[in-house]
């Protein structure tokens, strides 16, 4: 039973830090991909919107 | 790439702000990635962790700025309040849905579901929705002043949500123990704490980062807007705009 | 007219005017009583899993002829220009909200009261020895529901797509209600245990309390010009 407010850290030889994290590089760099990915979006949408907005009428 | 037109540049001060976000973000996933050591239960799962706790409180954070954005807009009548009320609530659900995906995300590996009803996850859940239903009516009224003043008792009603909503979340769930996604800090490694703490920051400013180009862009909006309605005192353009 | 006083003229208004033309209570009577049969349909022959089902089909039932109430309060006031005359008069319009408040509240009510047994019935639960705690189960729940759907009812009223974001708009924040309703419902039908309910009812009652405070605070705003 896994107990979730027991994070501790475990003593972590670079070997197997690279061997953990192969096994695991899936779920992890897809969290973090999704979170770049989430910020880069919105930062898009907020510069297209931006642009929009200080344009004057004439331009469109 | 640049405006032709005179339009308002971007402040410097938010430019600056910007670019340190970008590089501190840089910097927690590094922490995240590298500096952080494995969990003794999670092992490299706990990395994701950071990803998801940074971010869930934010949208919270949000959703209350949006509330008191939108009493001082009943209170002065100012517009520039109901703009910053808006701008808040966009990046709230912006966030809100970050933290369901990541949540899921997280969940699925470590719990092996992608729900698990969650007490905080589905109170998420549920201010999604009523963040849905804010912009839902917000699209709806055209008059700025009656949008305003809606939006702000909307927003009012969803802040006043919160509480009941994570009690009956919370009690739900006592009805379907199962694991829980949350990572409470008390046992918590002083590196890992470290980490999470300066990811949550990096959080904070991207929050703080989004919402004031946010507010910048609306109130361009409104100007331009007013500038329209000055230039066309008849019939003319239909365009409404929406802050 | 005391503020007291235009409650009641205008839930009395309200419950007349039902009495009369009878379209909700048909729509809501028909469109709880088709729930019930459809979910039991959907939910199959097992008898003890359509028993533990009958509270939340009972009270998601409610939910809706909830929506269907509240919406149609608003709705054929508008419709004959009834409601801006309303507004007219010299009553804070936290009167008015009440008064709707309080006919919508006492018909949810009653059709609670009415189609517990029949939900009992369909989905063989029995009450029991705590059944004296459904017709209070049955009030607190209905007002919850009541207060949600009466106040953005009065919001969407003059708002286009109203019928479909109403229950988009309420249904996030009635969440509350439905979970302390039903599971408050279930402790004293099935589990013969209407101790488990206390913790239940109250926390409807302070849901209640929070929103019939808030609403009537700030209905003014909503219908203002």
């Amino acid at each position: 039973m896994r107990s979730a407010s027991a994070a501790r850290a475990a003593p972590a030889p670079r070997r197997s830090f690279v061997s953990d994290l192969a096994q695991h590089w899936r779920w992890v760099g897809l969290i973090w991909l999704e979170v770049s990915v989430a910020y880069a979006a919105y930062s898009l949408y907020l510069a297209a919107r931006a642009r929009r907005a200080g344009r004057r009428e004439e331009d469109r | 790439m640049t405006d032709t037109h005179q339009a308002p540049r971007r402040p410097l001060w938010w430019r600056a702000l910007a670019l340190v976000t970008l590089v501190l973000f840089l910097v927690g996933a590094y922490l995240a990635l590298v500096v952080s050591p494995p969990d003794v239960n999670q092992g490299q799962l706990i990395r994701m962790m950071y990803a998801h706790v940074s971010v869930a409180w934010v949208c919270f954070v949000a959703v209350l700025v949006t509330a008191a954005y939108g009493m001082l807009f009943l209170l002065r009548g100012n517009g520039i309040d109901d703009a910053r009320a808006v701008a808040n609530a966009e990046v709230a659900i912006f966030f809100a849905g970050l933290t369901l995906v990541s949540g899921m995300t997280y969940s699925k590996p470590t719990l092996n579901t992608y729900w698990t009803w969650d007490a905080k996850l589905t109170l998420t859940a549920l201010m999604f929705a009523l963040l849905v239903g804010y912009f839902v009516v917000r699209g709806l009224i055209d008059d700025p002043t009656r949008r305003g003043r809606v939006s702000a008792v909307v927003s009012m009603i969803v802040a006043a949500s919160l509480p009941f909503n994570y009690l009956a979340a919370a009690w739900f769930r006592t009805l379907h123990p199962t694991l829980s996604v949350a990572v409470t800090g008390v046992h918590v490694a002083p590196t890992m704490l470290f980490v999470l703490v300066f990811n949550a920051g990096v959080a904070a400013l991207i929050y703080l980062t989004f919402v004031s180009e946010r507010v910048r862009i609306g109130k361009l909006e409104m100007a331009r807007h007013e500038e329209r309605e000055r230039r066309e005192s008849g019939p003319g353009s239909k365009e409404v705009v929406r802050v | 007219m005391s503020d007291l006083a235009a409650v009641l003229a205008v839930a009395r208004k309200d419950l007349l005017q039902e009495a009369r033309g009878r379209a909700v209570t048909v729509a809501t009577v028909f469109f709880s009583a088709v729930t019930l049969v459809m979910m039991a349909f959907a939910i199959g022959q097992d008898s003890q899993l359509l028993q533990r089902s009958a509270p939340g089909v009972l009270w998601v039932a409610l939910a809706f002829a909830g929506v269907i109430t509240a919406a149609q309060s608003f709705q054929s006031d508008l419709e004959e220009g009834a409601f801006d005359q309303l507004l007219l008069y010299p009553v804070p319009r936290a009167s008015v909200f009440l008064g709707k408040l309080l006919a919508n509240w006492l018909y949810l009510t009653a059709l609670g009261l009415v189609m517990t047994p029949v939900t009992l019935v369909l989905y063989g639960a029995h009450a029991g020895a705590g059944a004296w705690l459904l017709p209070p189960t049955l009030a607190l729940g209905s007002l919850g529901f009541a207060l949600v759907a009466t106040f953005y009812a009065a919001l969407t009223a003059n708002l286009r797509a109203r019928e479909a974001l109403l229950p988009v708009l309420m249904f996030p924040v009635v969440v509350p209600v439905l979970l302390g309703s039903v599971r408050a419902s279930e402790a004293i039908v099935q589990l013969g245990n209407p101790s488990l309910a206390g913790g239940w009812l109250q926390l409807l009652s302070g849901f209640d309390l929070v929103y019939l405070v808030i609403c009537t605070a700030i209905f003014h705003l909503v219908v203002e010009e």
